[in-house]
């Protein structure tokens, strides 16, 4: 179940670019909703990706893929607890942006959403720079001729 | 002469296949078999040349058709040695055929309450559910015939439990998961001694692998599918002895089991069509026409001939795998192509799907459609390997050093 999670996240941002993880999104859906219901994961989701896993370490290193194998369930649970920590980071920080203009609350500092939306970048626009950019790229000059 | 299995390997176009640049050794084949490019092709004839449904159209294809149809069962009673195609009904497969034999037996009122049935316990899930539900439906009891320490059937134990009231005794011939192969013949013989119960047998891992005659057998009922022995999906056969097959009633009513229909009756088609109702699976009933061919063609003892050689190969060197458990009976003579295995402490499916990751290698793990049996050996599932007449010696080496790398390196 901890890794269907995992996968969710992992499948569902491969799946719009393959079909192949698509399937897998799907299993790993399943499986987390079978489990939201407190009923057994029927996918055998996991099972299948830490054998695939740990089979594709142990080609390269037996020790770490024996490790994987041996460990996944607490490698997942640490995944799961990075992901949701990071997603509850982003989140901490997108309310900041909207309440305060800024990631990092009312005491300022670098913030990535800010760089996306700076008075420097919208300037460049306006002055045509990125259209100048355009005009002096080398397959612009080839195709130019 | 025996098989050219290098040169009988060309004709499986999945066999010619790289799955990430490496060849697919495939030994699943208990559960089903890879299809040969002449099965393929006549099961597409129908569809290219002359698709038409059967017995019921005055055009060329319908006629053509229906022959092609007919002539399967033709093929296929001759194959195991049935009177005729009276006796070879056309099902989906064997799970089907049983609930065929069930349900008809139970509609013309065969079974009374405490009747017994009589089963072994290393039947597959297709010869013993059927039974279950005459348990709750006819009040029958379902009685189990024990197994020796080596799998094989305890025949002492079969003779014990006949008596006066068993109606329907239903052994396989060859089991899908313990390996033993079982006298039938010498099973039929104890039954028709010791009760007057009718005789089915369970023929799916057999027919595919060796000869089978159910005149010598002497059996009532003998089922199989197509697709474990190269043939299409979707198709099984019924043999019943006729005098059986015209007193029994439908299994489905509807198109084509009907002679005549009136508004408010009908009366049957013959033998074997008033047990084939609405349009059959035609495409696939010719391609299985096509798969007996290619098996007769090669013969059936050769084909046994070289299970035996690669079975003997692969018990023998599985030994060298530590911590590996094989179950079944250690004279070849008693065994079909099978290896149901144990590697202690990984998980049979853990076991199946590096095999699959590592090397390609296809096996099958868990209940095997035979839970009670696997389960009393391992709560938690078996390994299976199983062959047919395309693996190799080579195969078998690829999958055995592949187990020993996997279990050598998740300990």
């Amino acid at each position: 179940m901890v890794f269907c999670l995992i996968g969710l996240a992992v499948f569902g941002a491969l799946g719009i670019f393959s079909a192949k993880y698509r399937d897998y999104f799907r299993q790993a859906l399943k499986c987390v909703m079978q489990s939201a219901v407190l009923r057994p994961c029927t996918t055998g989701f996991d099972k299948k990706m830490q054998m695939k896993i740990s089979t594709k370490l142990a080609s390269k290193n037996k020790k770490l893929g024996n490790f994987v194998f041996k460990n996944f369930q607490a490698i997942s649970v640490i995944f799961v607890i990075i992901m949701f920590a990071s997603l509850a980071y982003g989140a901490y920080g997108v309310y900041n942006w909207i309440a305060f203009g800024n990631c990092n609350g009312p005491q300022g500092g670098e913030c990535v959403l800010n760089d996306l939306t700076a008075p420097q970048t919208q300037e460049c626009i306006q002055a045509g720079i990125i259209n100048d950019l355009d005009q002096n790229s080398p397959g612009l000059k080839q195709s130019t001729g | 002469m025996g098989l050219n299995v290098e040169k009988l390997r060309q004709d499986f176009p999945i066999l010619q296949k790289r799955f990430e640049g490496k060849p697919l050794v495939y030994l699943d084949n208990a559960a089903t078999s890879l299809k040969p490019v002449q099965v393929i092709e006549k099961e597409m004839e129908y569809y290219r040349e002359y698709t038409a449904n059967i017995h019921r159209g005055m055009h060329k294809m319908s006629e053509q058709a229906s022959r092609e149809f007919e002539k399967a069962h033709e093929k296929a009673a001759k194959f195991i040695g049935a009177k005729g195609i009276e006796e070879i009904v056309f099902t989906r497969n064997a799970t089907e055929s049983f609930n065929l034999i069930a349900y008809s037996l139970l509609n013309e009122g065969f079974f009374k309450k405490g009747d017994e049935v009589l089963v072994s316990k290393m039947e597959h899930h297709a010869n013993l559910v059927p039974w279950q539900f005459l348990e709750r439906k006819a009040g029958i009891k379902l009685e189990f015939v024990e197994l020796n320490k080596d799998f094989t059937l305890d025949f002492e134990d079969l003779e014990k439990k006949l008596n006066e009231k068993t109606r329907l005794v239903s052994l396989t011939q060859a089991s899908n998961t313990v390996a033993s192969i079982v006298d039938v013949k010498k099973a039929g013989e104890i039954v028709r001694k010791n009760s007057s119960a009718l005789f089915a047998v369970d023929g799916a891992q057999a027919v595919p692998h060796f000869p089978v005659s159910v005149k010598s057998i002497g059996c009532d009922f003998y089922c199989f599918s197509s697709h474990k022995m190269l043939g299409p999906t979707g198709i099984g056969v019924l043999y019943g002895k006729k005098e059986l097959l015209e007193k029994m009633q439908p299994f489905q009513y509807g198109g084509d089991m009907i002679k005549e229909v009136q508004w408010h009756s009908s009366s049957w088609n013959e033998l074997p069509f008033k047990f084939e109702a609405g349009t059959p699976a035609i495409a696939q009933g010719i391609g299985f026409g096509a798969a007996i061919d290619y098996l007769q063609k090669l013969g059936l003892e050769n084909v046994r001939k070289h299970e035996k050689e690669i079975t003997k190969h692969a018990l023998e060197r599985i030994k060298e795998v530590k911590g590996v458990k094989v179950f079944g009976p250690e004279d070849l003579e008693k065994r079909n192509g099978i290896v149901l295995f144990d590697a202690g402490k990984l998980d049979c499916h853990d076991i199946a799907l590096a095999l699959d990751e590592a090397a390609n290698v296809a096996i099958r793990s868990g209940m095997h459609c035979a839970q009670p049996i696997v389960e009393s050996i391992n709560p938690k599932g078996l390994a299976r390997a199983s062959f047919y007449l395309y693996n190799t010696k080579e195969e078998i080496d690829v999958f055995i050093e592949s187990l020993k790398e996997i279990l050598g390196t998740f300990k």
